[in-house]
């Protein structure tokens, strides 16, 4: 009896069976796959969204590591100054220059000293109440007074385009040497004493030959400045006379 | 009225686009003239006073946004302008190459007009590096051009209805 009921009952069950597995399949490889397509697509999106918060993080952090390397060298002066963003750059290129996002409501006037947390950038050239233009370290326009800070040796540091910028006038007797760092010897009235330049990739005699000269690189990389510091010194300068810059 | 209203607004553009993403684009030193484009694009399209003022007022702009003294970019625009005005109705050039060949040539004379100035404010050994680079900003802006006056033409032709595109 048994036997019968199954033989009957068999070909019943493998084809209802057979149904069931055909929609089960049907189910999870069409009905139920449009479930997980969505989700798929959902967490795509999420995936999309977490990977903009992390470069946004990413970017908040340099940001923040960037802000504090200029809060030390802010801590580092003496004299008030002023973090100011990069917004813009020179109209034809022809010179080079760049825009801050602070002006004279901040504080800001022409021939401030700017500089960066790797070292000086340039002077403020001209500004508007909200925005002020920078003259850049490699600008032929721009002349720093400026030491080798291990000879003590003076020269004027000029821009130079591409080739970064030269130290011309040093006396023939220098022992300046590739490698030597170049700061600001604070005797032009303008940049502080004391803040790094660059370092000296070459020595050689100037033109004249009454003057060494020598070709140094910016400490600063300008293509990569987000932010600066602009010096808030007196407009003017820091009234420093040849010879009291010791007294500083 | 719509010329100047055209003018401007175009001006404003590339003034915008020069001093903030092109540098992206293009290495900043290189990055081609728009403004020289459009001047050299007026000289060929707009009327004579409109177009000179047009050349000069966009030069007091890129010399307030650049590092140039006030006036110099100006003074060189509004020659240039005049100049190609007068090659245009002598020789003919508003074909693409002719109209690339007169701006690589406008930004060349103009790159050497700056670094005369520069020169004379500071004379530093400019060399080669600066030729060079006159040379290449100059061929950067010529290229430039070759996509940017065909759009410009499109832009003015639907805009005012009175030049046809070449």
């Amino acid at each position: 009896m048994t036997h019968l009921v199954y033989a009957l009952l068999r070909p019943f069950q493998e084809a209802v069976y057979g149904i069931h597995r055909r929609v089960n399949g049907v189910w999870h490889g069409y009905v139920a796959l449009m479930g997980v397509r969505e989700e798929n697509v959902a967490l795509k999106e999420e995936l999309r969204g977490l990977r903009r918060e992390k470069a946004l993080l990413q970017d908040k952090e340099n940001e923040n590591r960037r802000l504090k390397k200029l809060l030390n060298l802010k801590s580092q002066h003496e004299f008030p100054s002023l973090v100011a963003q990069v917004v813009g750059e020179d109209a034809v290129g022809w010179y080079r220059t760049f825009f801050i996002n602070r002006g004279s409501e901040d504080g800001v006037a022409s021939s401030m000293p700017v500089s960066a947390a790797e070292g000086v950038v340039g002077k403020v050239l001209r500004c508007s109440s909200d925005m002020a233009q920078v003259l850049l370290l490699t600008d032929p326009n721009l002349s720093i007074d400026c030491r080798v800070s291990r000879t003590r040796d003076r020269g004027v540091l000029k821009g130079a385009f591409e080739r970064g910028c030269v130290l011309r006038h040093i006396s023939l007797k220098s022992e300046a040497k590739p490698g030597d760092e170049v700061v600001t010897s604070g005797l032009d009235g303008v940049y502080p004493r004391g803040l790094t330049v660059g370092r000296i990739e070459s020595v050689r005699k100037g033109d004249q030959g009454l003057f060494l000269e020598a070709q140094v690189k910016p400490a600063v990389e300008f293509s990569e400045i987000e932010e600066v510091l602009v010096i808030l010194g007196r407009q003017g300068g820091f009234d420093i006379q040849p010879g009291l810059e010791e007294k500083r | 009225m719509t010329d100047v209203l055209f003018l401007s607004a175009v001006g404003l553009f590339a003034l915008a686009l020069q001093t903030t993403s092109f540098g992206f684009l293009v290495r900043g030193a290189y990055k081609p003239e728009l403004m020289m484009i459009l001047v050299v694009w007026a000289s060929l399209r707009i009327s004579f006073l409109k177009g000179a003022g047009f050349a000069f007022l966009s030069g007091i702009f890129v010399d307030m946004l650049s590092g140039s003294p006030i006036g110099l970019c100006a003074l060189i625009y509004t020659i240039l302008f005049v100049v190609c005005g007068y090659f245009n109705a002598t020789f003919d050039i508003d074909y693409p190459m002719g109209r690339a060949l007169t701006i690589f040539l406008a930004t060349l004379a103009a790159g050497w007009a700056v670094m005369l100035m520069r020169w004379l404010d500071a004379p530093l050994g400019f060399g080669w590096q600066a030729v060079s680079w006159v040379l290449l900003k100059s061929l950067a802006t010529a290229v430039a051009a070759l996509v940017v006056l065909p759009v410009l033409d499109r832009l003015w032709t639907g805009i005012s209805g009175v030049v046809g595109v070449r």
